[in-house]
């Protein structure tokens, strides 16, 4: 177990890193523009393109840490509709078919990478090819669904719910 | 047969405590599939498509200067100019947390954010000014709401992607309900504190709140102002609030109690004695920006969901068909417009403001327009509605933050918004039924 907290404190590093950093540069790119256009009469060429990417890396790659607060909102008016000495096993029952979805969504995503790659769709304004940044897919979903992997298997590494909606 | 089918799937993921983003991208997947014949890998393609677009980019920009300006003490300079401003009038403070919020709002556009803000600094001294507690709580949880619909606002830009509107005339469309907002709950709080005593306001006092929050009042008219007069699109208004809230945190507005700088002290001394007593640091940006990140991560994926809905929905038809449906079936415009806020008032009830915007924009916006309701009228119309949702349980969102942030029941700050509710619906139903408050401005 102490190898996956540490596992899992090794990806939420990185993770943070990433959306941090990209939401920094993104916008620092966009009042970097913005202002060059209002005081200098010429915004910077393919800052607008490049905060879009960066803003999608930083809220994509951002659910998975929000996967691992539990900070995604959850409606909980159902969970009285079944009987409370069923609680302890909902909770994991929860992060596995969470998991599912989860792994599901990201075989998909893989594919339309796959897709992106052999078509070679490249960016507008900036031709860059898409499919290195739209990795971001496939590793939203896969990291969220490692996060309920363990949460199901080690439920001491489950923290409290951020997100839930009475 | 097949909307059954998903209902049914739609109850299973809650009863399996499936969160929001999860539960609706499943419906959506089976939507893709057994409804519009199509294939799941559209939604990952809907996904990208509704990620790579310039219109999402004052989302996070607004965000991040919203959570700066909180985290800072623009929200405190606000309140001292405000609470100044009205130490004459009887229940000065009260009207005071109304204004502040007011302000607060015309800089950021969440609801959460001003009222912990504002209500964080305002609640304390309501309450230790000798104001009722109900009065207070009431007061900063609902005068927070006034975040959404005072410009700029998230929730207009999320109806003005969803529908395709311009979101700089939303903007625009928003500063006349917001103002009658305002004033109505300033009426309501001097008409409640009545009998509280005035406090006299000096000259001396009037100058110092006001030179310690220049800065901080600059910023609404810059922002309102540069989107009305067309400076700026909501992008650009945006960055620059977010320059703006970084230049005057950082450089200009010093910490409470800073100390001067020591007396013999170098000019490279001197320089870093002033960065170190400004209010904001790198450590402090840090966690606004990660704030920002989770902020923005919880909203993302959920507009990439309701972008692949709509998409395939669009595609189907069936939005079509059901508008043809009821504008046949009811007649009267005003009694669609009736049912139409009893429905977003019973969906503000039960679903938080973004996802109800995603789901039910592209739905209810061709309904009204069809039945000849300006599209941005009913951009107000809905954000109106959804603001009152704010403050009713089950899922009023600002009951809840308050509840963890002013230490008290749910049930006590239910209780102290209802009569802000009641205020509220009859503010409602002037937005609804007078165009010309929320056109007036957009030249319409």
């Amino acid at each position: 177990m102490n190898a996956t907290r540490g596992l899992l404190k090794v990806l939420l590093w990185i993770e943070i890193a990433v959306c941090v950093l990209t939401l920094f540069v993104g916008s620092g790119a966009l009042v970097a523009d913005v202002i060059a256009r209002e005081f200098f009469g010429n915004g910077i060429f393919g800052a607008q393109r490049f905060a879009v990417w960066a803003t999608a890396i930083s809220g994509l790659v951002g659910f998975a840490l929000v996967t691992a607060e539990r900070g995604h909102l959850r409606p909980q008016f159902t969970d009285k509709w079944l009987p409370a000495s069923w609680d302890p096993h909902m909770e994991r029952i929860s992060d596995i078919v969470s998991a599912i979805i989860c792994i599901a969504l990201g075989w998909y995503a893989i594919e339309f990478v796959k897709s992106s790659y052999a078509l070679g769709e490249r960016g507008m304004a900036i031709p860059i090819k898409l499919w290195p940044i739209q990795l971001i897919l496939p590793w939203m979903f896969f990291s969220s669904a490692i996060r309920h992997v363990v949460f199901a298997a080690f439920p001491v590494l489950r923290p409290e719910p951020k997100g839930e909606m009475h | 047969m097949d909307w059954l089918i998903l209902l049914g799937l739609i109850v299973l993921l809650l009863l399996l405590r499936q969160s929001l983003v999860l539960v609706l991208a499943v419906a959506t997947a089976y939507i893709h599939v057994f409804i519009a014949k199509s294939k799941i890998d559209y939604l990952i393609q809907d996904f990208w498509f509704t990620v790579d677009r310039e219109v999402l980019l004052s989302i996070p920009l607004f965000m991040l200067a919203g959570n700066i300006m909180s985290k800072g003490s623009i929200a405190k300079r606000l309140i001292g100019i405000m609470a100044t401003l009205t130490s004459p009038i009887p229940g000065g403070l009260g009207i005071a947390c109304v204004l502040s919020c007011a302000a607060f709002a015309a800089i950021n556009g969440s609801s959460i954010v001003t009222m912990l803000a504002i209500g964080s600094i305002m609640y304390p001294a309501l309450v230790a000014k000798g104001y009722k507690k109900e009065f207070a709580l009431g007061a900063v949880a609902s005068a927070g709401t006034l975040g959404i619909i005072i410009p700029p606002s998230i929730p207009l830009i999320l109806y003005g992607i969803m529908t395709e509107r311009n979101i700089a005339h939303l903007f625009v469309a928003g500063i006349g309900p917001g103002l009658l907002l305002t004033l109505l709950f300033s009426a309501y709080a001097l008409y409640m504190n009545r009998h509280m005593p005035r406090e006299q306001l000096t000259l001396k006092a009037a100058l110092e709140s006001f030179f310690g929050g220049i800065f901080a009042l600059l910023l609404p008219f810059i922002l309102i102002g540069g989107i009305y007069f067309g400076w700026f699109s909501p992008t650009e208004a945006g960055a620059m609030g977010l320059a703006y809230a970084l230049l005057i945190e950082f450089l200009i507005h010093e910490k409470d109690g800073a100390q001067p700088a020591p007396a013999g002290a170098g000019a490279l001394q001197k320089v870093r004695h002033y960065f170190a007593t400004r209010e904001m640091h790198l450590k402090e940006f840090y966690e606004v920006l990660l704030e920002t990140v989770k902020l923005l991560a919880t909203l993302l994926p959920l507009l990439c969901i309701a972008g692949s809905l709509n998409t395939i929905l669009d595609h189907s038809g069936a939005p079509k068909q059901m508008v043809q449906a009821l504008v046949g079936t009811i007649e009267d415009r005003w009694v669609l417009m009736f049912m139409i806020n009893v429905l977003l008032l019973i969906v503000g009830c039960l679903m938080d403001v973004g996802s109800a915007i995603l789901i039910l924009a592209p739905l209810l916006e061709p309904l009204a327009v069809a039945k000849g309701f300006d599209p941005i009228h009913f951009g107000i119309i809905m954000i109106a509605n959804l603001e009152i949702g704010y403050l009713t349980p089950p899922v009023g969102l600002n009951l809840i933050v308050a509840m963890a942030a002013f230490k008290e029941s749910f049930v006590r700050i239910t209780k102290a918004c209802i009569p802000f509710v009641i205020i509220m619906l009859f503010w409602l139903v002037i937005v609804a039924t007078v165009p010309s408050l929320s056109l007036y401005l957009v030249g319409k």
